[in-house]
């Protein structure tokens, strides 16, 4: 049984490791505006005239 | 150019020039005046300016986006970009930059007019157009962009040029300068949210094994050191971090010595982790680790639904976002443009048509027009001759005006108006109420734990665990979770209806007020375009600028209505080179003024075409053209309204006006009698009448309804202030509530919904207090256990935000919907 302890030390840094990625996420702004990157990310670079078939 | 040629499929073919044609820019039916450049219709010159300035960088893709809700920018077209040359001054500059190094810079700016996706793709393809912008990135929600550029390849004037000429205007007033950073306190919020969910998550595994039976689990007893550990360990962060604000509220409560519901909150808290401490350091159980976590999670979860304010709209405005950024400074015979900081006493400023007087003034004109609405309400301009004296705020109508600067712009007398009062409004009501109601709470949840911990003695441990559990249980958490819920859902569909709260608190003033004061002008009726009507033969773009040069010259109120309506339809922005050469005025009658060798009479049927019809006609050269409607009433719909406000509500309602009694008659039915109907009211008095309601009433709140300055006082007087705007992105004066002129005639219905607030609260609090008098029962009787109350925290959580979200949503069901701008 003793793999719980190991099991433990993992699931607490994965979790760990997410809460940090959150933090930096939003430390960085990343939640201030939630609609605009929607937007953006389906324009596409420079192929202007391929928007208007999608 | 393939991507033109694509482009223009889209466009409608004229079939004949009476069914018109659609501006290749704008969409919008152009005017016979249209340009017509390779095939391409343009309605004016600025839209044409935009689609060569597009096409030139093969940025045309953006007319095939699919929903191009493309500004018209026929009024651009003859703005002049002279009004930007402030913007080389590199004070000013310096003041608007975020970040400045190495001949980098970075700002956001505000503009208003941003709205749709094809606003994001084309404003971020900016580097496009100008090399030396690096990068642009717009924030949609917020209305804003941030652009990163190159100082020695551009310059901040030729950006905001450049973003005007796009059609969208930035919003630079004396407030955009002079804001501090602002520190985004949402960011916070979340981190102390994901910090308290993070724990909550982890400690309810780490607990679970604890509730099972020892006897039949061997494994929770062998490792409940180790999962012991861990929710300590977990629980620090949440105590230290993210229940802080808590801490902090209560703690300032305390001090000055009132009463809130973060006190007893923060009671529970640490009562539920103090006696979690003790379990486990003394190793008589699990402790309550995961229902301490989990009521910081929710608790938070509450407080952010609180604070999730409107980015778009900013409600607490001072006379700095009235007061332009700069003005026209003339020195001997040059017109240089300065910012309005720099001004001093005995300088000549240059006013023209429309423009703002920044401080107060002397006239050096020979004459002027100049329109108080903004600050007193009266719809009629003014006539000053030289030598007269042009207080702040004033609007110029017509010519350019000259005027010598009296009084800094800090002392002016638009302040005085502004800080006539000390900005203290009577302390909200409901906190008074919340904070009684804390009060009692806590006084009551002390007594019944020490009374229920005593009646154990001289059982000490026992006493103590139902001391504690008391005050946990009794914790109002769910109690805290009705308020914002229930308002902050009401806020949030509100927003959809088109009236927006500044805080939850607003939600309950509004729908408890006893007594409404409506503005006339501006709130009441309409100052845009509908009012005025014309039928007879068509108008030139010639014949509209022989109508207008004459109206400008009239002060009667109805050539300025004409005008004012003419200008708008047509989009004439710049009515500066518009002016008759000869102009004569009979009184009562009408005006005959001539333009460009043509002579225009405009006037009474009387005085026109000798008969006695209703309507103000007009001729040009001796032709009689046709006639001008004007309806000076109110907006459609606000008369049913008042009625049902008065009859159906049973609301004291009044109406307050600026203007004279001349169309005193279109109200009466709406309101209660004589006394309820103010003419000729100043803005002091305004705010006087809302004075005096106080005092004839002690719990009344009073709503105080109005647009423009000349409210802002009666705004700030009253309990709940509103705003009404024909735009939601445009300025108002400070006040609690801002709403869109379109919902007034269901304004009725809005005050219910928010009355309904209370009730669903009430609703609310008695679920809690269900769960709390279970709870209580079990605590009393010295049995909760941690499992227990692991459920019963969340369960009654949920249910109370379900209920509170539930009901509000299923009240608002019947109230139209606002339509988008």
């Amino acid at each position: 049984m003793e793999v719980i302890f190991m099991l433990i030390g993992f699931s607490v840094l994965v979790a760990g490791g997410f809460l940090i990625a959150f933090t930096w996420a939003v430390k960085t702004g990343q939640f201030d505006d939630r609609t605009t990157p929607a937007i953006r990310m389906l324009f596409d670079e420079q192929k202007d005239e391929d928007i208007s078939k999608e | 150019m393939i991507l033109v040629g694509q482009y223009k499929d889209n466009i409608m073919k004229p079939d004949s020039i009476t069914q018109g044609v659609q501006c290749a820019h704008c969409g919008e039916q152009c005017d016979r005046d249209y340009i017509i450049t390779n095939d391409l219709y343009f309605c004016c010159e600025g839209c044409k300016t935009v689609y060569d300035l597009l096409s030139e960088h093969d940025l045309c893709g953006y007319y095939s986006m699919d929903d191009p809700e493309v500004i018209s920018l026929k009024h651009l077209a003859h703005k002049s970009m002279e009004r930007f040359a402030y913007l080389d001054d590199s004070e000013i500059v310096e003041s608007l930059l975020e970040y400045n190094l190495d001949g980098k810079a970075q700002l956001t700016l505000k503009l208003p007019s941003v709205h749709c996706t094809s606003c994001v793709w084309l404003l971020e393809k900016l580097p496009f157009i100008n090399s030396g912008i690096i990068r642009s990135r717009l924030q949609l929600a917020g209305k804003s962009i941030t652009i990163y550029y190159d100082k020695e390849k551009t310059s901040l004037r030729s950006i905001v040029e450049l973003l005007t000429m796009l059609g969208y205007e930035p919003e630079l007033s004396m407030a955009t300068v002079q804001k501090e950073g602002q520190v985004n306190t949402n960011r916070t919020m979340y981190i102390r949210l994901a910090v308290a969910g993070f724990a909550f998550g982890n400690t309810m595994l780490f607990s679970l094994p604890g509730y099972f039976d020892e006897g039949m689990n061997l494994m929770a007893s062998h490792f409940s050191l180790l999962f012991s550990g861990l929710n300590l360990l977990f629980s620090l962060p949440v105590i230290l971090y993210s229940a802080l604000p808590f801490f902090k509220n209560a703690f300032a409560g305390f001090r000055s010595k009132t009463m809130n519901l973060d006190i007893p909150i923060s009671m529970g808290i640490i009562a539920l982790y103090g006696r979690s401490l003790y379990e486990i350091f003394s190793n008589s159980g699990p402790g309550f680790m995961d229902s301490f976590t989990g009521l910081v999670f929710f608790l938070l979860i509450g407080r952010l639904f609180q604070k999730k304010s409107f980015d778009a709209l900013e409600f607490d405005r001072d006379h700095s976002s009235f007061i332009p950024l700069q003005c026209t400074v003339l020195e001997g015979e040059k017109e240089i443009s300065k910012p309005v900081s720099s001004i001093r006493i005995g300088d000549a400023l240059s006013i023209h048509n429309q423009e703002i007087i920044p401080a107060d003034s002397k006239l050096l004109s020979v004459i002027g027009h100049i329109d108080y609405s903004f600050i007193t309400g009266e719809s009629t301009p003014v006539e000053l001759i030289k030598g007269g004296m042009i207080y702040a705020g004033a609007r110029v109508i017509g010519p350019t005006i000259k005027v010598e600067v009296k009084r800094e712009v800090s002392r002016s007398a638009l302040l005085r108006i502004w800080n006539s009062e000390p900005v203290s409004k009577s302390e909200s009501k409901l906190l008074l109420v919340s904070a009684v109601f804390a009060k009692y709470f806590t006084v009551f949840t002390i007594g019944l734990a020490i009374l229920g911990g005593m009646t154990y003695l001289p059982d000490i441990s026992s006493a103590i665990n139902v001391f504690t559990a008391v005050l946990i249980i009794a914790c109002p958490c769910a109690l805290t979770l009705a308020g914002p819920f229930t308002l902050g859902n009401i806020m949030r569909l509100s927003a959809k209806k088109g009236i927006y709260f500044k805080n939850p608190e607003t939600v309950m003033e509004f729908g408890s007020g006893s007594s409404i004061v409506f503005d006339k002008t501006g709130t009441l009726t309409s100052s845009l375009e509908g009012q005025v009507e014309y039928e007879g033969n068509i108008l030139l773009r010639d014949d509209i600028e022989m109508i207008i040069s004459g109206c400008l010259a009239s002060t009667h109120p109805k050539s300025r209505m004409i005008a004012a309506w003419l200008s708008k339809r047509n989009d004439i922005g710049n009515l500066d080179g518009i002016r008759c050469d000869m102009f004569k005025e009979i009184p009562g009658s009408g005006w005959i003024s001539h333009f460009r060798g043509h002579e225009i009479q405009i006037g009474s049927s009387e005085f026109i075409k000798q008969t006695k019809e209703s309507g103000v006609f007009l001729s040009i050269d001796g032709i009689q053209y046709g006639r001008f409607m004007i309806h000076e009433g109110p907006r459609k719909g606000i008369l049913p309204m008042l009625k049902r406000l008065k009859d159906d509500v049973k609301i004291t309602t009044y109406l307050l006006s600026g203007d004279d009694d001349r169309h005193a008659y279109h109200y009466e039915s709406g309101f209660e009698g004589e006394h309820s109907l103010r003419f000729h009211q100043s803005p002091e008095q305004k705010a006087q009448f809302i004075d005096a309601l106080h005092a004839q009433t002690d719990d009344e709140v009073i709503v105080m309804v109005g647009d423009g300055i000349n409210d802002a006082g009666a705004l700030k007087k009253s309990d709940v202030g509103i705003a009404v705007t024909e735009h939601i992105s445009s300025f108002t004066p400070g006040c609690d509530i801002v709403m869109s002129s379109k919902v007034l005639p269901h304004f009725d219905m809005l005050k219910n919904y928010a009355q309904s607030g209370s009730s669903i609260i009430i609703g609310a609090f008695i679920i809690s207090v269900i769960y709390n008098a279970i709870g209580l029962t079990l605590a009393l009787m010295g049995i909760l256990t941690p499992l227990f109350t692991a459920i019963l925290m969340p369960v009654s959580s949920l249910t109370v935000i379900g209920f509170s979200i539930g009901m509000t949503s299923w009240k608002a069901r019947h109230i139209p919907n606002a339509e988008s701008e």
